[in-house]
């Protein structure tokens, strides 16, 4: 009994200092913002203040406690840019090897063009800063249009609080003709909380590939609650890949939105390596309109009592739509992992291909694997499954290996390279897919050397 | 398409299509007007002439469940239930021992008729005493509203020092076993529906099977709602001590009524070292009318310990009655090589829900569970698959399959999925899997063209499409519970 009161006490003070942080920028933010901005800002802040900050007894975070992450106190804004020394640090610890692509720096959630290599010409696309652009009606109008912020507790404060990002808009049928990599600098002397939101649209026809990337440079606390819109118009193809590979103080909540329109292609990589303490991803994939191909690939590598939970929902909406979701995860040294996957088919959406597997593989005996994948289905003409699996090493594959004279852990790295070939083999770009096996091998070996 | 037209003749017949068992029986009973408190609890105990420690036992469950809030997880809108507005006793008054089957009530008698029960165990049934001649099949205990009529073959078992009667004699007659057991696997506390059962259970079945006895026979229980606007909460233990073995069956009728009743069960199954038990489930009760009114509100709560190595539980239930379905039957795989399984098929039309799964606990060593889940929607029917596959840190080398499979007739039912796996120990295999789908029109066309009508046609990949689970069930139930599928589904059209 008396635990729980000292982890209501915890929560509340985070909770009221994400109050007090929204009651400071509101201030700020009247007279620059429009009305309708302001508006959607307060009601988020009622929902968020209605929920508040979610606790293992509510289902979508069942498996995940907050509580140990919520113990420290943060500071809502940065103290200071760190200087450019630190910043060119960290984006050649960002880069990867021979991957030929522009690059969009952000420092502590704001662009920094200075460091950012972005192509010459000017038409056919625009990336600006969240704070310019909020001030337009537009903004205001199509913020949130597909998310519902009363399920989601953090992107509620997040619509609340937010102050920057970046603003990508790609014009009808311009193909990017590289990828583009987007670099997150986080750097502060403090415990830093920051709530970035970025918006991207693809319009009709449109072509893009991203990369995301991000880098702490201090040895302070870094708590990052990101919300990512996207918005993929009729016939375009948004190519969208996140690696996140951290620091044991960095704790992420981050939800990505993506609305689908007709004839349209949406790919998702997200790739969890360690040392993130928190990593938490809310991947939402609304289907609003006919005939669209969605393929989510995960990969996640928990270890030191790290917990990663991929939330993603799959919301077919209308008829003759793909999904295909593959999650893979290893479960190293006292590592958790979670995985929530959901399928929803309405009742129009029939001929509905969903397909969902999620195959994990526990390497030591202390660690925990939590797999819900969640089909609800309203229409009768679809295809629709899913499987789940927790396993561990195949004892005769093993033994097959070690017979012809592999050591046991070249053996045991084979294999799960091997296990993760699957989600790897799918990403397109030889040098992105090269760095990734990379750091599986790196990552292995770390943990081989731990046991 | 005049083909189409046809469809929907025969959709519009399965819709239509009347409830067989929705007969009730006048007989004088005796009922406890509506409500619910300590009164009424002291009353219902009294009259069974409990122990103190039941009807102390009984009030732990009211005042956990009146502190309880309703469930709110399930994927379907609770329905408000006055639980103050239902009677919880009612027994036909007529108990006095009889000579002859002219003596007997006839309605209860018809009812026993309309149920299907041979007239040898109608006999016993209805209290004519002593049964000569024919070999014995299966013991039958039936349950009326809420209370235990009869039970048949207990002599014939007792020679084998097999415990066949209703819970309320066992209270009676073998309180230490009843003390022991009761309880401990469905505590009082375990969620709301649980609490109500404890609190006011009127009866139910008990069997003990004596160490290294294999139960002869198959033992059964026949359920039936019939008074208006009471509940039904029995309550069954079966205890499969050593070495024994026992295959039960249930199975669950009810009156058509416009109101909604309801079931609120619970039933423990317990098993020892290298002990078996199979409990097989055919519940058909009123499903209410094609526009979902009345029907019976079906919220059980059933649960096995494995108590000992090598020992076994099996679930089997086919579901095709009730306006919802709310029941998880589970098992706790304590012991070492432990074995639990789950055979589902569950079938919704109308408005039908059914909100039902299994939960499996692995705690031992190589503790092995198999979950096979079939689920058909047709019409407005709502079906869900909720299970639990949990390891625990200590349960090595623990082994799971699940496979569930929706199928969906029409495009207004749905069919929804919650597995839930949690595993805490690096040498377990879980696999999972599951698929949803419609009848194929490939398949239809196949067998139209051998010659072979659509109704038909549906009914044959419906069975065939149960057969792994209906294949688990006792004989004489596998029989009943094909032709109760044919029946449910007669004609639908994917």
């Amino acid at each position: 009994m008396s635990q729980q009161v000292v982890e209501n006490s915890n929560s509340l003070s985070l909770k009221d200092s994400l109050i007090k942080e929204f009651e400071l920028t509101y201030s700020k933010n009247q007279g620059n913002e429009p009305e309708a901005l302001l508006q959607k800002r307060e009601a988020a802040l009622g929902a968020f203040q209605c929920a508040g900050i979610p606790t293992i007894k509510n289902e979508e975070w069942r498996f995940t406690n907050l509580v140990p992450f919520l113990k420290d106190s943060y500071q809502m804004q940065p103290s200071g840019m760190p200087g450019s020394d630190v910043i060119e640090k960290a984006i050649v610890r960002a880069t990867v090897k021979g991957l030929d692509a522009y690059r969009l720096v952000l420092v502590n959630g704001q662009i920094d063009f200075s460091f950012s290599q972005l192509p010459d010409y000017q038409e056919g696309w625009l990336i600006r800063p969240v704070s310019e652009v909020k001030g337009t009606e537009a903004f205001a109008a199509a913020l949130n249009s597909t998310l519902p912020i009363e399920k989601y507790p953090f992107a509620a404060i997040n619509t609340a609080c937010f102050s920057d990002g970046f603003y990508m808009e790609l014009n009808n049928d311009f193909q990017l003709d590289k990828p583009l990599q987007i670099i997150h600098v986080y750097s502060d002397q403090e415990n830093l909380f920051l709530q970035p939101r970025n918006i991207i649209k693809v319009r009709r026809g449109a072509l893009a590939e991203v990369l995301e990337s991000s880098v702490l440079m201090s040895d302070k606390l870094l708590f990052v609650n990101g919300v990512t819109e996207i918005q993929v118009q009729e016939n375009a193809h948004f190519k969208h890949a996140h690696f996140q590979v951290g620091e044991a103080q960095e704790r992420w909540i981050m939800h990505t939105q993506v609305e689908q329109l007709r004839d349209s292609r949406y790919d998702n990589y997200t790739l969890t390596l360690p040392h993130a303490d928190l990593v938490r991803n809310n991947l939402n994939v609304i289907l609003d309109g006919p005939s669209t191909e969605t393929h989510l690939y995960g990969l996640y590598m928990v270890e030191n009592k790290h917990v990663v939970d991929n939330h993603s929902l799959v919301d077919h909406r209308h008829p003759n739509c793909m999904s295909n979701q593959l999650y893979k995860g290893v479960i190293l040294d006292g590592g958790k992992g979670v995985f929530n996957g959901k399928i929803y088919v309405h009742r129009p959406a029939q001929k509905t291909n969903a397909f969902q597997q999620n195959n994990n593989l526990l390497f030591t005996p202390n660690g925990t694997i939590n797999s819900k994948p969640q089909l609800e289905i309203y229409a009768d003409d679809v295809k629709c499954s899913h499987g789940s699996t927790v396993g561990q090493f195949d004892e005769e594959a093993l033994f097959y290996l070690r017979s012809r004279g592999i050591g046991a852990d070249t053996a045991h790295s084979l294999m799960i390279t091997a296990f993760a070939f699957d989600v790897t083999s799918k990403i397109e770009n030889e040098a992105l897919r090269n760095h990734i096996e990379q750091l599986i091998e790196k990552t292995i070996a770390q943990a081989q050397a731990v046991i | 398409m005049a083909n189409k037209e046809k469809d929907e003749d025969i959709l519009e017949q399965i819709s239509n299509q009347e409830y067989e068992f929705g007969f009730s029986t006048d007989i004088e009973m005796d009922i406890l007007p509506a409500g619910l408190n300590e009164d009424v609890i002291r009353f219902i105990s009294q009259k069974k002439n409990e122990p103190e420690w039941l009807l102390e036992w009984r009030l732990k469950g009211l005042h956990t469940f009146e502190r309880q809030a309703m469930p709110d997880w399930q994927n379907f809108e609770m329905p408000a239930i006055n639980f103050q507005d239902i009677s919880y006793y009612a027994a036909p008054k007529n108990k006095k021992k009889l000579g002859s089957m002219d003596e007997v009530d006839p309605e209860l008698l018809a009812t026993f008729a309309k149920l299907g029960i041979p007239l040898n165990e109608q006999k016993i049934l209805a209290g004519v005493e002593e049964l000569e001649g024919e070999k014995p099949q299966v013991a039958v205990d039936a349950v009326f509203d809420s209370v235990s009529v009869a039970t048949t073959f207990k002599a014939e078992l007792a020679k084998l020092g097999i415990i066949f009667c209703s819970i309320s004699e066992a209270v009676q007659e073998h309180p230490e076993l009843v003390r022991k057991y009761l309880g401990t696997v469905v505590p009082y506390s375990d969620n709301k529906f649980a609490s109500l059962n404890t609190a006011a259970f009127s009866d139910g079945s008990f069997v003990y099977i004596p160490k290294g006895v294999r139960c002869p026979m198959e033992l059964s229980t026949y359920f039936r709602i019939n008074t208006e606007n009471t509940g039904q909460f029995e309550r069954t233990l079966i205890v499969a001590d050593e070495g024994a073995y026992v295959s039960y069956l249930e199975g669950c009728t009810a009156p058509k009524r416009d109101e909604n009743q309801l079931h609120a069960a619970i039933v423990e199954l317990i098993a020892m070292d290298n002990a078996e038990i199979k409990y097989s489930t055919v519940q058909n009760w009123f499903p209410g009318d094609k526009d979902g009114k009345g029907g019976i509100y079906n919220f059980v709560t059933k649960r096995g310990a494995c108590r000992g190595k090598n020992s076994k539980i099996s679930w089997t239930q086919v579901e095709t009655g009730s306006a919802i379905t709310w029941k998880y039957p589970s098992v706790i795989l304590q012991g070492d090589n432990s074995v639990g399984e789950f055979y589902s098929v569950a079938v919704t039309k109308n408005k039908q829900i059914a909100d039902t799964g299994t939960k499996i606990y692995h705690l031992g060593k190589n503790t092995r569970s198999r979950i096979i889940s079939k689920g058909i929607s047709a019409g407005f029917g709502q079906n869900s698959y909720r299970g639990l596959v949990q390891v625990g840190s200590k349960a090595d080398n623990a082994r799971n399959f699940t496979q569930c499979d929706s199928l969906l007739i029409g495009d207004l039912c749905g069919a929804h999925t919650f597995p839930y796996i949690e595993s805490k120990n690096n040498t377990a295999t879980i696999e999972h899997e599951a698929t949803t789908s419609k009848i194929g029109e490939d398949q239809i066309f196949y067998l139209n063209q051998r010659g072979i009508d659509t109704e038909q046609a549906v009914a044959l990949i419906v069975n065939g499409y149960a057969r792994e689970v209906l294949n688990q069930l006792p004989m004489e139930f596998a029989v009943e519970a094909q032709k109760l599928l044919s029946l449910t589904l007669e004609g639908s059209v994917g």
